[in-house]
């Protein structure tokens, strides 16, 4: 019994977080149920469209690549006390930077790549300083400059694909870019691009930057104590700022990647909301670098699975933004949960105690 | 182009008279949630509370043809999701950041998601009955104030009243003195009796009740339809208004009346700027980049609540 | 004789902690009935009981003979309870008499506050006791000592019969404690009841008429003031003979280490903080800074490690100027500090107890080599460091927030102390600490002053001044009044100097 216990106390956060999305998911049942759609067959054919053949778990696959991206640059942010909800303009302006550099010249593929790639990035983190600035120089709170500039981007995009780009075919969009500029596809058939590789390097790179450099062990002692971190030498404004540039850089990067990877040029609206998608994914991933990876799968198959589910089930494609804010509510009820939790697992009496201590 | 002509028709009682129209849900957003900020509670939310109140008012007006109907159900609707956000905030005692911004994208979802399961068509309700104007014959040959003030939406003239009303409440009346208190220090207050979760619960269902009614004005007043996010980021304007006016009724009211200004001044500008000189998506972009600027220019932290964001934890169990 | 307050047998558990032990305790009318105990004997625990906030597991209070149940503090106040916490439950935005009135503020016309009524009343009860608080000053303008009155005014306005003070003497001057002891005085005659909770034997021997000893959660004795003395109340309190003795006398004082020259600053809105302070810490000395809190302390230390700006003057470590050096720079010149908000300033509580005993170092050897972080050097110096300093911990990746706060505040003096800088800022070095983890705390700071540093002690405790320091300065409205060697001075000229030497008693 000690053992179970053990094992299931330390890792706590863990299984708290899996109980709130288990009952986030429940809870989105209720609605579907009360709205008139079967819940257990929307779970059909949300399961047959994210992983029903290889071509549907691939395409999984290749979103999973840019949320898990995008909650990267979340995770940097909100590690150093940053909450970047601006992902979605950074992500946008960095696509459009990327598309840009990928139509306009025409270099060898192992210039071309890493410069498209580069200008998204440069774009998005670009973008991020107007908050930092914002933040740090004129003390405005960032949830609300971040989530206003998306505003801009998004009509911005939006104009230079309208009226100042050429139009090329139906829909708003940049020229194709050239092929030197393409990340290439894995498997014939599928959306699977070697942006996968991408999405790997900005892992480790986050995990290795934040837990094993002193830069990242400043940015960290920031995000949980700003009067500590600046009372034992560290320059609370300059991380700061360095944590929004480098969370707009991943934003614009993960923007640039869907670009090279998957359409090849900027279309309008061509983002389904990743840049809100990476608060959650971050979130659920506990605001550790590998465990978004995990968290980016289960909503990268939300996104494919409520395609098909939207088309065969008429269920609202809007249910994602839905699921997205009821589950980050139970990320953040879940304190509760580890109320109720330690009781069980540490034996009432115990928790009290500590409780007690604590405060 | 003759740039004194330009001036003089874009500067025009008509502007005022649409300031005032496009500053109302600004308005009621921006004076509920100073009214929640007052006892202590950052409720980012504000945006999706109004759109799930621009809903509920398109479906009450829809279905009672009552456009009353439907402004109560928006009020109602607005206090229901404040109720939410309030048990998880207050009650449980999560990060009110978080928990602003869950509410924002789950209200964001659900009102996308009831527009499609209801109507079962594209981005719009069908068109709703809308609420009346208000036409005041004693004003029709008065100079200035006739354009002005006659023939304002109904609930325009109340709410311009609002900010003296929550004047008089929060500085001469006791609620004022527990709201304000819960505010600054709820340890103070808890000591002497009263409860601090309950007097944040009731400001935060306040303020959500004013959003939902802001949201229904979108919906049933200034146009007669509901359209998918038609809020547009109101919300968050008005979230910047209460901090640009320190939490105060006065200086929220300014500045709602300023970014209402910007507002009615960026689509005035439209009409008279040709699209080749500047673009319509520009335009459209200003009001959020002019709000950042004035939030800007503001000097940081000046009057607002001193315990704004932070959980009160009961000493006792 | 009836007692206006009596408990029965009570308890309280938290989970297994037993923190009151079959309490029993009677107090008689007009009486002032003080107890005492050390930190953690369980004293606050059951005041907050009596006023409402914690519920007894068992156990009865009886108030004038009629047992009585009290689930909160509306109940306590309707029985006639007012406590006066040690930390101030003051809301600094309202006026004193708003404070005073809130929650039953006088009503006119049914709807509006009465503000007449709410000023004038305060001005009667104030002048009734002799408070002499100004009714319309906002909280935020007013001493310490000042807002401990209004605090004694809420309880009074809400007719308290019994008022509890809790270490109501923690924050005061010598001066402003004698005139607590003339309001509770005059109190006393006019009927009221006193529960005094303190630890300082002194003053309670001074004021008391019956006096409980709490230890471990348990009554240990009742006694009569005239039947006891300071020497049996300390045994009784601690279980055995131990006094906080003066340190033993700098044995070598060296060469100047940290000399401050004509430092002024000013804040965020250009008024004067700090003005014209001049002075020297010598290698082999503890130079103690005395002052009433709130008067240039805390922007001296941080002018001292580079957080507050300095606009005239010099700051000279050894031969090196470092004024207007960065925070990190300062501090790798050689410059310690133990902060005074330990949670706060001194710990990043979510770090683990490893990561918290190389803040500020991650980027110097052995720690890193300026970029990467050598975590085996950080296992091993957590390792010794927790050993040396005797760190209760269950390993060195437990987390910060969870230990107590000795063993918080030993990480920090670990971590200040083993890295050894020339100069040891110690602001509050010991607040909250129970005895044994201050003697702690007291003893290092010594070593180190005997091992030829040069020791800053910030403290708001002239006790704790006494004890450690060779010479003193005397801190008044941001400005050195007097520095005096400690042997030429007595607590009360201390007392007189921090108040600016010109501080008038209010008449008994």
């Amino acid at each position: 019994m000690h053992t179970i216990r053990k094992f299931f106390l330390k890792r706590q956060p863990v299984f708290i977080t899996i109980i709130a999305v288990a009952l986030a998911f429940i809870v989105v049942g209720f609605i579907l149920a009360a709205t008139g759609r079967n819940p257990f067959n929307a779970v059909y054919y949300f399961v047959r469209g994210a992983f029903g053949n290889v071509v549907n778990t691939s395409d999984t696959i290749s979103r999973v690549i840019p949320l898990t991206i995008a909650g990267i640059a979340f995770l940097i942010g909100a590690q150093c006390a940053v909450f970047n909800v601006g992902i979605e303009g950074q992500l946008l302006l960095g696509a459009m930077a990327s598309a840009v550099v990928g139509y306009i010249v025409k270099l060898p593929f192992y210039i071309h790549l890493p410069l498209m790639l580069l200008a998204g990035a440069l774009a998005g983190g670009l973008y991020g300083l107007v908050p930092a600035w914002l933040k740090t120089k004129r003390g405005v709170n960032e949830i609300l400059s971040t989530i206003m500039l998306n505003y801009p981007a998004t009509y911005f995009t939006h104009f230079l694909v309208l009226k100042v780009i050429p139009i090329v075919g139906v829909v708003p969009a940049t020229p194709f870019i050239e092929d030197t500029a393409r990340l290439p596809i894995l498997i014939e058939g599928t959306q699977l691009h070697a942006g996968v590789f991408v999405m790997i390097l900005v892992v480790i790179f986050a995990y290795f930057l934040l837990y094993k450099t002193s830069l990242g062990y400043e940015m960290r002692a920031v995000g949980y104590n700003k009067t500590a971190a600046r009372f034992h030498g560290i320059p609370v404004e300059k991380r700061m700022n360095f944590a929004f540039f480098l969370s707009g850089a991943m934003a614009g990067l993960a923007g640039a990647v869907e670009v090279a990877g998957v359409h090849y040029r900027f279309l309008d609206q061509f983002s389904p909301g990743y840049g809100y998608d990476s608060i959650t994914v971050a979130l659920v991933g506990l605001l550790n670098p590998f465990g978004v990876i995990i968290s980016a799968t289960l909503f990268g198959a939300l996104k494919t699975g409520i395609l098909e589910m939207s088309v065969y089930s008429g269920i609202p494609r809007q249910l994602t933004t839905l699921i997205n804010g009821i589950v980050v509510l139970c990320v953040a009820a879940k304190d509760i949960l580890g109320g109720w939790y330690a009781r069980i697992f540490r034996g009432k009496d115990t928790y009290e105690a500590e409780k007690e201590i604590s405060q | 182009m003759n740039w004194s002509d330009t001036l003089q028709s874009i500067f025009t009682v008509t502007l005022l008279a649409s300031t005032i129209r496009v500053s109302i849900s600004i308005l009621l957003a921006g004076m509920g949630e100073m009214i929640t900020e007052r006892s202590g509670v950052l409720n980012i939310g504000v945006e999706g509370t109004m759109l799930m109140g621009a809903l509920a008012a398109a479906l009450g007006s829809y279905f009672t043809g009552s456009p009353w109907l439907g402004l109560l159900a928006a009020g109602l609707v607005g206090m229901l999701v404040g109720l939410l956000f309030s048990f998880i905030a207050i009650s449980l005692r999560s990060n009110q950041s978080i928990t602003g911004l869950a509410i924002y994208l789950l209200c964001v979802g659900l009102s996308g998601y009831l527009l499609q399961i209801i109507f079962e068509h594209g981005g719009n309700s069908p068109m709703v009955n809308t609420l009346p104007s208000l036409h005041m014959t004693f004003l029709e040959n008065v100079p200035v104030l006739d354009p002005i003030f006659n023939d304002q939406p109904i609930i325009a003239i109340p709410v311009l009243l609002i900010p003296v009303f929550l004047q008089i409440v929060f500085y001469k009346t006791p609620w004022g003195s527990w709201l304000r208190a819960a505010g600054e220090n709820p340890k103070a207050l808890a000591v002497v009796g009263k409860n601090p979760v309950k007097i944040r619960y009731v400001a935060t269902l306040c303020g959500s009740f004013l959003a939902g009614i802001g949201g229904a004005y979108l919906s049933i007043s200034q146009t007669s339809l509901f359209s998918e996010n038609m809020v547009a980021g109101r919300g968050f304007i008005a979230l910047s208004a209460v901090i640009f006016g320190g939490v105060r009724p006065g200086g929220v009211f300014l500045a709602c009346i300023f970014f209402g200004f910007m507002d009615a001044l960026q689509k005035t500008l439209q009409t008279v700027i040709p699209d080749t000189m500047m673009p319509r998506e520009l335009f459209m972009a200003l009001p959020y980049l002019l709000t950042l600027l004035a939030l800007a220019g503001f000097i940081k932290k000046s009057g607002g609540p001193a315990d704004i964001g932070n959980p009160y934890l009961k000493e006792s169990r | 004789m009836a007692y206006i307050l009596e408990l029965k047998d009570i308890c309280k558990h938290f989970g297994n902690v037993l923190a009151n032990d079959h309490v029993n305790l009677q107090v008689e009318k007009g009486t002032v009935h003080s107890i005492v105990g050390e930190n953690g004997a369980g004293k606050t625990t059951l005041m907050n009981i009596l006023y409402g906030l914690y519920k007894q597991t068992s156990g009865e209070i009886l108030i004038d003979g009629t047992k009585v149940s009290i689930e909160s503090p509306s109940d306590a106040i309707r029985l006639g309870i007012g406590m006066i916490h040690q930390h101030f439950k003051l809301i600094s935005a309202m006026t004193v008499a708003e404070n005073v009135m809130l929650g039953e503020e006088p009503i006119k016309g049914k709807l509006f506050l009465d503000l007449k009524k709410i000023n004038d009343s305060t001005l009667e009860l104030s002048d009734k006791y002799g408070l002499a608080v100004k009714p319309k000053s906002m909280v935020a303008d007013i001493s310490v000592g000042i807002r401990q009155r209004v605090e004694i005014l809420k309880a009074l306005y809400r007719n308290a019969n019994i008022l509890i003070l809790d270490e109501p003497t923690a924050l005061l001057t010598p001066q402003e404690s004698e005139d607590l002891f003339r309001i509770i005085e005059r109190l006393r005659k006019d009927g009221k009841t006193i529960l005094f909770i303190s630890h300082k034997l002194k003053e309670i021997i001074q004021i008391s008429d019956n006096i409980t000893v709490l230890r471990d959660g348990k009554v240990v004795d009742t006694v009569k003031k005239s039947k006891t003395n300071e020497v049996q109340l300390a045994r009784l309190m601690i279980g055995r003979d131990v006094f906080l003795k003066p340190a033993p006398k700098s044995k070598k004082i060296g060469e100047i280490i940290l000399k401050v020259d004509n430092l002024s600053a000013v804040n965020e809105y250009h008024h004067p903080v700090l003005t014209d302070i001049s002075f020297d810490v010598r290698s082999g000395e503890v130079l103690g800074v005395a002052g009433v809190d709130g008067n240039g302390q805390t922007e001296l230390v941080k002018a001292l490690i580079g957080l507050q700006p300095v606009s005239k003057g010099k700051i000279k470590l050894r031969d090196n100027e470092i004024t207007h050096l960065s925070v990190k720079k300062m501090r790798s010149a050689g410059i310690g500090v133990i902060p005074e908000d330990r949670l706060q300033e001194g710990l990043v509580e979510d770090f683990s107890v490893e990561e918290n005993l190389f803040l500020g170092l991650q980027r110097i050897p052995p720690f890193s080599n300026g970029k990467i972080i050598n975590w085996n050097a950080v296992h091993e110096n957590a390792d010794s460091l927790v050993k040396t300093f005797d760190i209760r911990t269950p390993n060195i990746t437990h987390k910060a927030r969870l230990l107590s706060g000795g063993n918080q505040q030993k990480i920090i003096v670990a971590r200040e102390i083993f890295h050894a800088p020339d100069t040891i800022i110690a602001a509050q070095p010991t607040r909250g600490l129970d005895i044994a983890a201050t003697d702690f705390v007291h003893e290092q700071l010594i070593k180190q002053r005997d091992s030829g540093k040069a020791v800053l002690l910030f403290s708001l405790s002239l006790d704790e001044i006494m004890l450690l320091s060779t010479r003193i300065a005397v801190i008044y409205k941001g400005t050195i009044v007097a520095i005096v060697n400690k042997d030429d001075v007595t607590p009360e000229d201390l007392g007189l100097m921090m108040l600016g030497g010109s501080y008038e008693h209010i008449p008994a």
